[in-house]
């Protein structure tokens, strides 16, 4: 009777371990589409010209905020892009990012044309009216706040450092912080990238 | 019984309260201090601030603003502060601190970055920062520039930051 009751919440406790890795893998494997947050959107992109997000259709797109004039989460952030196509390699061919100004005052076509260029020849910089913006940070539930902080270099614009990963459809699939580690963005690319058909 | 037990746990937490690692970004890790003296980066003993790692943000060209960022250590039994800092590479250099404000993340000048005595203390991405601000030139990779830091105490310190992509492999990596 005694070894009877102890076997049982045993065998439960051996379960639910063998269980977690099995939670965790499923988990990063199955990247469920995001409801709500995301979507479609026209905004002004190199040259001017309009941009349009269904034209990266067939393609997993990395969405990311920011401005120019932010010399540290922003410049963080495209340099993680830079590493994460750098980790993907050849699958990369297939991989996008945008960055969506929130400065639209300063950061016109040709300033974000230079400045994501250094970043590499993946990244679009996207620019348009405030209303425009605010329309697109609304839809993926990002803010941002211009602030006049006293700073030398005129006005400072607070923003989340949300990221979003698409897949090839336009889903949202994955929202990051910018500093998430670097293999889970890899990892999570590569899963949406394999699905192109 | 459980009384005894109560009064012994919360002497313990008082008497091991201060030597637990801080987690705010900016106070020191004590834990580390080990690591941290043997950075591979470049490490200037000058007098009783300790400055370890300092580097600079490369930037695309074209962009207004960059940023510095360093370790402190302040050896002195004295608190001490750094209140500005100067450079060749930028008109302004202004102390930031990173603030989370609801969802968002707010950069806001700060008058000094505070030096507790014995500690370290980071200015690195996502915390205090040197934001420096019209570029003399778009700051290249392995670019050396010169930071001139000035201390409430410890007077003026002169050192040496390298231009990386990012955080230079041998700092602080979280």
């Amino acid at each position: 009777m005694k070894r009877k009751g102890l076997f049982f919440p045993l065998f439960l406790v051996l379960v639910i371990l063998a269980g977690v890795p099995i939670i965790y893998y499923s988990s990063a494997r199955d990247l469920p589409v995001i409801d709500g947050i995301g979507g479609d959107f026209t905004l002004t992109g190199p040259g001017g010209r309009p941009f349009a997000l269904s034209e990266t259709r067939g393609k997993v797109v990395m969405v990311t905020f920011g401005y120019t004039h932010c010399p540290d989460v922003c410049p963080a952030t495209l340099l993680q892009m830079k590493r994460l196509m750098a980790r993907l390699g050849e699958a990369g061919e297939n991989f996008r990012v945008l960055f969506v100004t929130l400065d639209p005052e300063r950061d016109t076509a040709e300033v974000l044309t230079n400045y994501v260029g250094f970043f590499g020849p993946w990244v679009t910089g996207l620019t348009g009216s405030l209303d425009q913006i605010q329309d697109v940070t609304g839809s993926y539930r990002t803010f941002f706040k211009k602030s006049e902080s006293g700073s030398k270099a005129g006005y400072l614009v607070a923003h989340s450092d949300f990221v979003y990963l698409l897949d090839h459809l336009g889903r949202t699939r994955v929202i990051y912080h910018y500093n998430e580690p670097l293999e889970k963005m890899v990892e999570d690319a590569k899963l949406l990238l394999a699905d192109i058909p | 019984m459980k009384f005894r037990i109560l009064l012994a746990a919360a002497i313990g937490s008082l008497l091991l309260g201060p030597w637990l690692p801080a987690d705010e970004k900016g106070t020191a890790h004590p834990h580390r201090t080990g690591a941290m003296d043997k950075s591979r980066g470049m490490h200037h003993e000058m007098g009783v601030i300790h400055v370890m790692n300092p580097w600079v943000r490369a930037v695309p060209p074209g962009a207004p603003s960059s940023a510095a960022y360093l370790v402190l250590r302040n050896t002195g039994a004295k608190a001490d502060a750094l209140l500005a800092v100067k450079t060749p590479l930028a008109k302004h250099a202004e102390l930031h601190t990173m603030v989370k404000s609801g969802a968002m993340m707010e950069m806001r000048p700060v008058e000094s970055v505070p030096l507790p005595p014995g500690q370290y203390v980071k200015l690195e991405p996502g915390g205090y920062h040197v934001m420096l601000i019209e570029l003399a030139h778009p700051p290249k990779v392995g670019e050396k520039v010169a930071l001139l830091l000035r201390f409430r105490h410890a007077g003026e310190v002169r050192v040496e930051a390298v231009v990386t992509e990012g955080a230079p492999m041998g700092g602080m990596k979280h």
